[in-house]
C-alpha cells in the first residue's frame, strides 16, 4: 500500500461537494448540504473551499491528503445564518475513495451535531464530483 | 468556548492508561467485533496523540487529533496483529469523539477504509476511549 505518496495531483475545475445528514429539525429526513468548490494544492496536501452554496452565506472549507486512491481529511462548515442551522459551525473529518480517472470521490464523514440538545457525533455519506474541468 | 459544542472544558492533561475500542461489523458472526487497545494519551499544543502500549499480538494503533474544548477530531492508523484475522493489514481513518464532563470517557464515531468482498469501501462505527487505570498493572487482558 502506498502511504503518503509524494506525487502531486491536480484537481482543476469546479466540483460539486455534497454530504447527506439526517435533518433533526425535519423529522430526521435525509437532507443534502451542497456546495460548488475548488480544490487547490497546499503544503503536503490539498484544500477545498466553497465558491457557491445553495443557501446564502454558507461556507465550506476542508483539507485532505491523498494516499493512492484514499482521501483523508477534516472540514469546517459555516451554515447559512438564514437556514435551518442558523449560522452554526460544524467541524468534522472524512475519508473518501477516489475513482481511477480522479473525477469522483465518495465516502463518509463524521461530525458532531446535536441530538435533543446534547452534542453527539454523527456519520453520513460524502461525495465530491467534478462538474467542469 | 467550544465552537461546535459550546463547552468550556479545558483539558490540561490526560494521564494514565486508557482503553481505546472501536466497533465494526463482524466478518465471522452476527453483530459487531471490537478492536481494543490499552493506550496512553499525550497532550499536544492543539490536541493529543494516542498510542497503544505493547501487547502480545504485535498489533498497534496510533492517532492524533485537535481539541475544540471537549470535541476531538483526528486521524488514526492501525497495524493489525500479523497472526490475527486481518493478517497484519494496515487500516487508517478519521474519528471524532466528545469528551464527557468527568474527562474519563470519550465517545464518538470512526470512519475508515476496509474491504467488502474484495471491493474497497469506506465504513463507519462507534469509537470509545475510557480511562482504565494509572498503569497497566492489574488491568484485565484485552
Amino acid at each position: 500500500m502506498a502511504l503518503l505518496t509524494n506525487e502531486i495531483l491536480k484537481f482543476p475545475g469546479t466540483w460539486r461537494c455534497r454530504y447527506w445528514f439526517p435533518n433533526t429539525k425535519r423529522g430526521d429526513v435525509e437532507t443534502v448540504s451542497e456546495y460548488t468548490v475548488q480544490i487547490d494544492k497546499h503544503d503536503d496536501g490539498y484544500v477545498i473551499h466553497s465558491i457557491r452554496s445553495d443557501v446564502p452565506n454558507a461556507h465550506l472549507e476542508a483539507r485532505f491528503t491523498v494516499d493512492g486512491s484514499l482521501i483523508t481529511g477534516t472540514f469546517m462548515e459555516n451554515t447559512s445564518p438564514s437556514g435551518d442551522w442558523e449560522g452554526m459551525t460544524y467541524k468534522g473529518a472524512f475519508q473518501l475513495i477516489m475513482n481511477d480517472d480522479h473525477t469522483q470521490m465518495t465516502g463518509l464523514w463524521v461530525a458532531a451535531g446535536y441530538n435533543n440538545g446534547k452534542p453527539k457525533t454523527f456519520t453520513g455519506r460524502w461525495e465530491l464530483a467534478l462538474i467542469k474541468a | 468556548m467550544g465552537l461546535v459544542t459550546g463547552s468550556d472544558m479545558h483539558i490540561r492533561s490526560l494521564p494514565g492508561v486508557w482503553c481505546c475500542a472501536y466497533y465494526f461489523p463482524s466478518n465471522t458472526h452476527e453483530g459487531e467485533d471490537a478492536s481494543e487497545y490499552y493506550v496512553r494519551l499525550e497532550r499536544t499544543q492543539d490536541g493529543f496523540v494516542l498510542h497503544s502500549l505493547p501487547n502480545d499480538t504485535a498489533s498497534y494503533i496510533q492517532a492524533h487529533c485537535t481539541l475544540d474544548a471537549n470535541l476531538a477530531t483526528g486521524v488514526w492508523l492501525e497495524n493489525t496483529a500479523p497472526k490475527g484475522e486481518f493478517e497484519g493489514k494496515m487500516y487508517s481513518g478519521v474519528f471524532q469523539v466528545i469528551v464527557d464532563d468527568t474527562m474519563r470517557r470519550m465517545v464518538g464515531n470512526w470512519v475508515g477504509i476496509g474491504n467488502d468482498h474484495g471491493e474497497q469501501e469506506i465504513f463507519e462505527g462507534r469509537w470509545e476511549i475510557a480511562y482504565a487505570g494509572e498503569s497497566l498493572e492489574g488491568l484485565p487482558e484485552l
